[in-house]
């Protein structure tokens, strides 16, 4: 079981050792875009779309690796003043409803992208890049968290039954 | 189940859920799905992914969020904080209260620089602090300067909480951001004069420096170069928006590439801390983007409900007039300002409040600013607010939370005050806006 937090967490940091450039190649393409544009007068026809395709990707996908710092944003105003076996009791109480959540967002994720693969759907623009990968990023990041989020419930049954999380 | 019955239960749910201290995405998400599922079947669900896909994920407006995080984190670690304190500092030293006042303007500046409400009470609380409390200042003065002079973060431009608003409500990010200018000045104006004045009828609160350890002109010249840097930032930034040759998103990019080279000229970057930095951006990105995740599926029930037209006969029949219902709204917005992140309270509140709002014949840019505003004197007010957390993570060992909360009442009640001028002079938030992009 602890090799399984373990090979979960590791999983999110790689896919956070790649998001984490996501950020930085946004920024290139769209300053690139507004000098082609502004000083050069000559627009790309592709800056535009790849940065929404490229800012969808890293909004679906950052889910886990926020989760596997436990940075999603909670009210602590109760939760923080618990000890951390109580806290451990109530993450592992509400787990089935990050569960319910996610897998509901996996399974229509999976047949909203499914369509679109189907179809092998292109952009309704002049660039048309195929449009279908991007739509398949949400069941990818629907199996990320729910992978993160089942690796934090087994360390918290880990801590609530023997007092003891996954050191990592 | 009627109408009412189901929002009950739906506000139940939510407070139970939070309660528990499950994330407010997943709360939300939560909720969305099982009422969803429970009242109208499976069917009604297939909107969730397309909501997801259409307007979290492929939104243009909404790619500003990363941009403006990251020009933060850049900033934050660029070693900037330290140099501007400084600046001010070697001018402002021999006036009683000048680090505080440095603090405030020091916090502006960056709130200038950066779209969220923490990012400058945490830099300011690791630099300012101890230099004002090493000069034997009052130390809730101390804390309660760099707790309000943060939450300025979400009021003056660049704002995240203003990008999801303008998103949410369909009214201009541009006009927002010029709204935010006038109001964000009024409030560090109002935090200055009160450091001053407090300090000149007591002046063992804010000890100016002795006469011989200020210092010399030369001194002085160089610590004023630092600031140039950040200034033209600001300029480049806010002025490529407000011209109309950028959209906010574009500004957001340009506004990261600069503050990148700021932090290279600053010879702060190496791996280390570019790593820190990115991370910190996914991380911080993954919470607000999730946030607008979930609330988007919680909001398939408000779709499902026809809840506007539901809320425009409820507004109809209050026996309020403008005022009344502006102040019911702004007591709820700040009793939910207290446990929630102010992006989560857009997403949920917006197809309640914005029908409401269209109905009494508020000015939409306006409203918003009002709402920020509300937003982060809840952000700093006892017993919750997030900004007191991070003043109590930051502060020296001896202070206690009991100490921040004194600190912060004044500050409180004078956005407060605030609040109040710009809700009866709505020019103060209006005219930037209408100087800039006409009526």
């Amino acid at each position: 079981m602890r090799a399984f937090v373990r090979i979960v967490a590791r999983i999110s940091d790689v896919s956070g050792m790649i998001l984490m450039w996501f950020p930085w190649i946004l920024m290139l393409i769209i300053a690139w875009e507004v000098v082609l544009r502004s000083l050069f007068n000559h627009p790309t026809v592709w800056a535009h779309e790849l940065s929404i395709i490229m800012f969808g990707a890293l909004t679906i996908l950052s889910g886990a690796y926020t989760l596997r710092n436990r940075a999603h944003v909670n009210m602590d105003l109760l939760y923080m003043h618990f000890s951390v076996r109580t806290r451990a009791l109530l993450d592992v109480l509400t787990f089935p409803f990050f569960l319910i959540f996610c897998l509901v967002i996996l399974w229509l994720g999976w047949e909203f992208a499914w369509r679109s693969v189907k179809l092998a759907e292109i952009s309704q623009s002049d660039w048309a890049p195929p449009i279908w990968p991007i739509k398949l990023t949400i069941p990818l990041g629907a199996v990320l968290l729910l992978l993160q989020g089942t690796a934090n419930f087994v360390s918290d049954l880990l801590k609530l039954f023997t007092g003891k999380g996954v050191e990592e | 189940m009627d109408i009412s019955t189901i929002t009950v239960l739906l506000f139940l749910c939510m407070v139970l859920g939070l309660i528990s201290g499950l994330p407010i995405t997943f709360v939300l998400g939560a909720i969305g799905v099982v009422f969803t599922y429970f009242l109208w079947g499976p069917h009604a669900m297939g909107v969730i992914p397309t909501l997801i896909f259409g307007k979290a994920m492929m939104s243009f407006g909404l790619l500003a969020i990363p941009l403006f995080i990251l020009m933060g984190a850049v900033l934050q670690h660029s070693g900037m904080a330290d140099k501007l304190f400084a600046a001010f500092h070697v001018w402002g030293g021999r006036i009683g209260g000048g680090l505080a006042v440095a603090a405030v303007v020091v916090c502006t500046l960056f709130a200038a620089m950066t779209g969220i409400g923490g990012a400058g009470t945490i830099t300011m609380g690791l630099i300012a602090l101890p230099a004002m409390i090493a000069k034997g200042y009052n130390k809730r003065m101390a804390l309660g300067c760099i707790g309000a002079g943060g939450a300025l973060g979400i009021l003056i431009p660049p704002s995240i909480v203003m990008i999801i608003y303008g998103m949410i409500c369909q009214v201009s990010v541009g006009r927002l951001f010029a709204a935010g200018i006038g109001p964000g000045m009024l409030l560090a104006g109002m935090y200055v004069a009160y450091i001053l004045v407090l300090c000149k009828i007591y002046p063992e609160y804010g000890p100016g420096v002795a006469e011989g350890e200020t210092a010399t002109l030369k001194e002085k010249i160089v610590a004023t170069k630092t600031v140039i840097g950040p200034l033209v930032l600001i300029l480049v930034v806010l002025g490529s928006i407000f011209s109309g040759i950028c959209t906010a998103t574009e500004g957001s990019a340009l506004g990261a590439a600069g503050s990148f080279i700021l932090m290279v000229r600053s010879r702060t970057l190496n791996w280390e801390s570019f790593k820190a930095v990115s991370l910190g951006t996914l991380k911080l990105t993954g919470m607000v983007m999730w946030i607008i995740i979930g609330a988007y599926c919680f909001a398939t029930i408000y779709l499902a409900l026809g809840a506007a037209g539901f809320i425009r006969e409820v507004v109809a029949a209050m026996p309020f007039e403008y005022w009344g219902v502006f102040i019911l709204i702004q007591i709820m917005f700040f009793a939910l300002g207290m446990v929630l992140d102010p992006g989560a309270i857009v997403m949920i509140t917006a197809p309640i409040v914005m029908p409401v709002v269209e109905t009494m014949g508020y000015d939409p840019v306006w409203f918003g600013v009002i709402f920020i505003m509300n937003m982060q004197a809840a952000y700093i007010s006892p017993p919750f607010g997030y900004n007191l957390f991070y003043l109590k993570s930051i502060a020296p060992s001896g202070i206690g939370i009991k100490d921040i909360y004194m600190a912060i009442i004044p500050f409180v009640l004078l956005q407060i005050l605030g609040l109040i001028i710009v809700s009866v002079f709505p020019q103060i938030a209006l005219w930037i806006p209408s100087l800039i992009y006409g009526n």
